[in-house]
């Protein structure tokens, strides 16, 4: 049995949710991936994540070569922050496992629903693994495990699936730099632009200005507006593109304006929402390698090693 | 300076290896342009090309190059064109009054006659009144330039010639005066262009007549309509004291254009894109908004049409 560590529960997700959105209108990003936003994201991403899981040997060479090879007899912690169903993680751990590495899995997500897929995921394994239902960036989280998982020699921090480009990046880059400890291993998966021209921005630009028209994708960008109790046809959906030159990436928005007046009620509290208010929704961002390079360079991470299939990319970095 | 004693020293200046004035490939292909001519047209327009060569002397242009390449450049490019002699005379002579110290509007006058002193006056920056017009006050550069072309229509010709080969080396100019250069390529010379038929019309007559039919078609009369009809031709949402203010600082400009479509066509131009950063674009199925900045001058092709978004000083 697979033990599971509650410190942010659903209850927690959502009441959070409401009150950010009541004092700031904003929609944090995990609000995705509660609920039916869980299964909207695996329908979506499922290529992806058959892609990988088809080439799981590739990926654990990569982490292999690049940080375990001088470490075989130490042993360490792969903890995987935003875990979601924890597929990826689980086959590499088990490929760790069955090459003689000293690891043991720690899966850290938000959303209660993740969780239990996950909880499903390790049930067919047998590596040995444990489950964390909380906000990694939460103080609650921060207190319990920034000085934990001190077990261990070291720590493999994995970011897998792109969701690392969904959050605010100075704020998740400070709070990687907190957690991690010199010695630690980072694994980040992101988009990376193909080439950095006008001409590949308009496409990626074209490529999500067609998720507005497709139900699938639209169904997993509403989740939110569903979770806040504000109905789609109240408002029209857009999608912005702006140009990050700290990070010399392409940063996507989804954003819903307001068209008629919308009044919901958030724990007890009323909210009431007039035409032209915007909410901004999902946020996606495509990087440029060197970019992303330095930006973690600039805060004390070597890089190591990156592989890039596509628009797909694998970094490794290591905390000095 | 006597053309003797011009000649003696490009004579010298060839001793240290600089590139002589009187060597480069444009002087020798306007010579060899002129060389049918009848005896008395051809010595006319060597005597003129002497005189631009003694003034204009050894100044360079940004690149390094001889100065003189550009007055010959265009005078080549008016004679190719329509074989007039004034216009050539005055393609030779556009940049003399402005870029040597020691020749004057008056000097022009006296020294080549009414036709071309009007056309050399009427390319001339930074003159407030002219000689022989002293009534007429115009103070915008750009409408004293259509006032004078509403007289002669060689004048706006020569103005197309000119700047035309003045793209040749914007990217030689510092950012912002690229940036200047092509927002005004854009505004006034590009659609100015189209109505002349420049790119058709092989005589001045041709040139003439398009442009007066465009004038009772459009029912245009003043330099101000004529001037704001051409910037609407590229740009929305901008008139004639918005163009002096864009003018005076391109650089701060954000332009918007609310076409997909042309948003697409811009992308895909290499050209283009290279030298414009989008600052946001954003969109659905019933609206679209790109808003970008010019890195650098470019002239956006003629069926592209901008609007200004946002302006700041």
């Amino acid at each position: 049995m697979t033990p599971i560590t509650t410190i942010d529960s659903g209850k927690d997700l959502i009441d959070d949710l409401y009150q950010r959105f009541q004092e700031y209108k904003i929609i944090q990003q995990k609000a995705f991936y509660s609920g039916k936003g869980a299964e909207k994201y695996y329908s979506l991403t499922n290529d992806q994540l058959e892609d990988f899981l088809g080439a799981d040997n590739k990926y654990f060479k990569f982490l292999e070569d690049n940080c375990l090879v001088n470490n075989k007899d130490k042993s360490f912690a792969f903890i995987s922050l935003g875990c979601g169903n924890a597929e990826k993680e689980v086959k590499i751990v088990e490929l760790l496992q069955k090459n003689g590495y000293k690891t043991k899995f720690f899966g850290v997500d938000s959303s209660e629903d993740m969780i239990i897929l996950a909880k499903n995921s390790l049930k067919k394994s047998e590596i040995d693994g444990e489950l964390i239902c909380a906000d990694f960036t939460s103080e609650g989280f921060f207190q319990k495990f920034s000085k934990g998982f001190t077990d261990f020699d070291f720590r493999v921090f994995t970011f897998l699936g792109g969701t690392l480009g969904n959050v605010e990046q100075s704020f998740m880059a400070d709070i990687l730099y907190d957690l991690t400890q010199k010695g630690d291993k980072l694994w980040m998966e992101v988009g990376v632009r193909d080439e950095k021209t006008k001409k590949e921005d308009m496409k990626l630009f074209a490529r999500y200005l067609d998720w507005i028209d497709n139900p699938q994708k639209r169904s997993f960008l509403v989740t939110p507006l569903e979770l806040l109790g504000i109905q789609e046809k109240n408002g029209k959906i857009s999608v912005q593109m702006v140009y990050e030159k700290y990070l010399d990436a392409l940063r996507f928005v989804f954003r819903f304006r307001v068209e008629e007046k919308t009044v919901i009620t958030l724990q007890d509290k009323t909210v009431i929402l007039l035409p032209g208010n915007e909410i901004s929704l999902l946020t996606i961002r495509w990087y440029d390698p060197e970019g992303l390079q330095n930006f973690f360079e600039q805060r004390n991470f070597t890089f190591v090693e990156k592989m890039t299939e596509g628009s797909r990319a694998q970094f490794l970095f290591e905390k000095k | 300076m006597t053309i003797v004693n011009n000649l003696n020293m490009i004579k010298l200046s060839h001793i240290f290896g600089i590139i002589m004035p009187l060597h480069t490939n444009e002087v020798k292909t306007f010579k060899k342009l002129i060389e049918d001519l009848p005896k008395k047209e051809k010595e006319y327009l060597l005597s003129v090309l002497d005189y631009t060569l003694e003034h204009h002397g050894l100044q360079k242009r940004k690149s390094g190059e001889p100065y003189i390449i550009h007055p010959v450049g265009v005078a080549i490019r008016v004679f190719e064109k329509y074989h007039d002699i004034d216009l050539t005379v005055a393609a030779l002579l556009h940049d003399i009054v402005e870029d040597c110290e020691d020749v004057s509007v008056e000097d022009i006058y006296k020294r080549f006659g009414d036709v071309v002193g009007f056309l050399v006056e009427s390319v001339t920056k930074r003159l407030e009144v002219f000689y022989k017009y002293p009534e007429v006050d115009i103070k915008d550069r750009i409408e004293r330039l259509i006032w004078s072309g509403l007289k002669d229509i060689r004048i706006l010709l020569l103005k197309i010639a000119d700047r035309e080969n003045n793209l040749k080396t914007i990217h030689q100019l510092k950012d912002r005066k690229q940036i200047r250069m092509a927002f005004e390529t854009q505004a006034v010379y590009t659609p100015l262009r189209r109505i002349l038929h420049y790119n058709h019309c092989h005589s001045i007559t041709c040139s003439e007549e398009r442009f007066l039919t465009f004038l009772e078609k459009e029912h245009l009369k003043t330099p101000l309509e004529i001037k704001e009809y051409l910037i609407r031709e590229s740009f929305e949402n901008i008139d004639s004291d918005m163009f002096g203010l864009v003018y005076d600082d391109t650089e701060s400009i954000v332009w918007h254009i609310t076409s997909f479509d042309t948003f697409k066509r811009i992308c895909e131009s290499k050209a283009l894109g290279d030298v414009i950063d989008f600052i946001e674009v954003e969109g659905n199925t019933d609206e679209f908004k790109a808003s970008f900045q010019f890195k650098k001058g470019t002239v956006i092709p003629s069926n592209m049409k901008l609007g200004i978004s946002t302006y700041s000083k």
